[in-house]
Formats: C-alpha cells, structure tokens, sequence
C-alpha cells in the first residue's frame, strides 16, 4: 500500500470510528443513559477527534514533505510491542481476576463486569502505547 | 555494531535526512543504525550500501568480528 493509500485508510478509519461513536452518544442521550455515562462517552470521542486531528496533521506534513509514515524500524518496533504488550497484559488480567475474586469473597461492592472489562481493554492499549514510546526512544533490542 | 555511514555521509556532504529520503526510510532510523542502536535488514543495509557507495562488509562492522 503506497503512502497516499495509506493516508486515505488512516482518514476513512477514524472517521467510521467517530461517526459510530458520535451516534452512540446521541443514542444514549436519547434513551436516558445518565448525563455522567453520556458525558463521559462525549469527552472520550471529542479527545479521540483532537488525537485524530493532530495525528494527520502530523501524517499530512511528513506525506507532503516525503517521509514515510513508517519503515522497518517502526514496523519492528511496533511489533516487538504488541507482543510485550500482549504477555504484560494476559499477566495483568489474570491480576485483575485474582484482585476481583477476593473482593467477591470478602462481600466487598466491585465494579461491574462490563465496567472491568473497559479497565481490561484501556490497560492493554496503555501498556502498548507506553511500551511503543519507550521501544522508539531506546531502541529495538537485537 | 559499528558503521562507518556517518563518516562516508560526511564524505559525501550528506544530512541524515538526505540519506533517508534516498532510501525511502525515516530519518530515526538512519540516527539509531548509526548509534548502533537498530541492526537495520538487509534489504537496507544493501540500499544504504549501494547509496553511498561502499560494500556491506565495510559499511558495517560486529563486535565480534
């Protein structure tokens, strides 16, 4: 896939992602989901909208000026991540599962299922996101 | 893993950044095979090689070699 394609991907992806968010919004807006859930789901998609944004900005500028948006050191170091991130987070699960289980025995109000299951998920894309900058600044190991 | 690509890049008047636009990478990666940071593929080395005009084996050189 050359550089434009690319782009245009990165472009049409995250606008199906924001639209299908901004509808849900409205949707839950509109069925009477509590005003802190809706808020919530409204400042999650306006932050995920000026992340898009700065991010192509940044991918239009460097497309311009004929850089790649990525080569084999990215690919390798994103690689090299997703699967760190991968083992830290199935140890960070079973964790979660352990901390969950003992709260449950001990008769102490937790979290809904779905509300862990949200932790589960932003842990795992933390743990990829943090590893990712750290792998570009120090480097793939060899 | 030591190169000799900033040495041959100065022969040549050369930025990091020229050098990354002929080869089709990002200017960090040229930056980090030059700290000996990223063992780059061959593919790579071959393009960079050819860019500056030196073979492989002198371009690059191991520890334990």
């Amino acid at each position: 896939m050359d550089e434009r394609a690319r782009f245009r991907a990165f472009v049409g992806i995250v606008v199906v992602v924001l639209v299908l968010g901004a509808f849900f919004v409205i949707v839950f807006a509109n069925a009477g989901v509590d005003n802190w859930a809706t808020l919530m789901s409204a400042a999650i998609i306006v932050s995920m909208a000026a992340i898009a944004l700065i991010v192509a900005r940044k991918k239009l500028k460097e497309l311009k000026s004929g850089i790649p948006s990525e080569d084999e050191r990215s690919r390798a170091i994103r690689m090299r991540a997703g699967y760190l991130a991968f083992y830290i987070s199935l140890y960070f699960v079973f964790g979660m599962s352990f901390f969950h289980a003992i709260l449950e025995d001990n008769h102490v109000s937790s979290l809904p299922t779905s509300e862990w299951l949200m932790i589960y998920v932003a842990a795992m894309g933390s743990i990829f996101l943090v590893l990712n900058a750290y792998l570009t600044r120090k480097g793939v190991p060899e | 893993m030591k190169t000799k690509i900033k040495e041959l890049r100065a022969r040549y008047n050369m930025t990091q950044d020229d050098l990354a636009k002929k080869i089709g990478v990002r200017r960090e990666t040229i930056l980090f095979i030059e700290n000996g940071k990223y063992v780059p593929s061959l593919k790579l080395a071959h393009d960079i090689a050819k860019v500056l005009k030196t073979p492989i084996d002198e371009l690059f050189t191991f520890e334990k070699d």
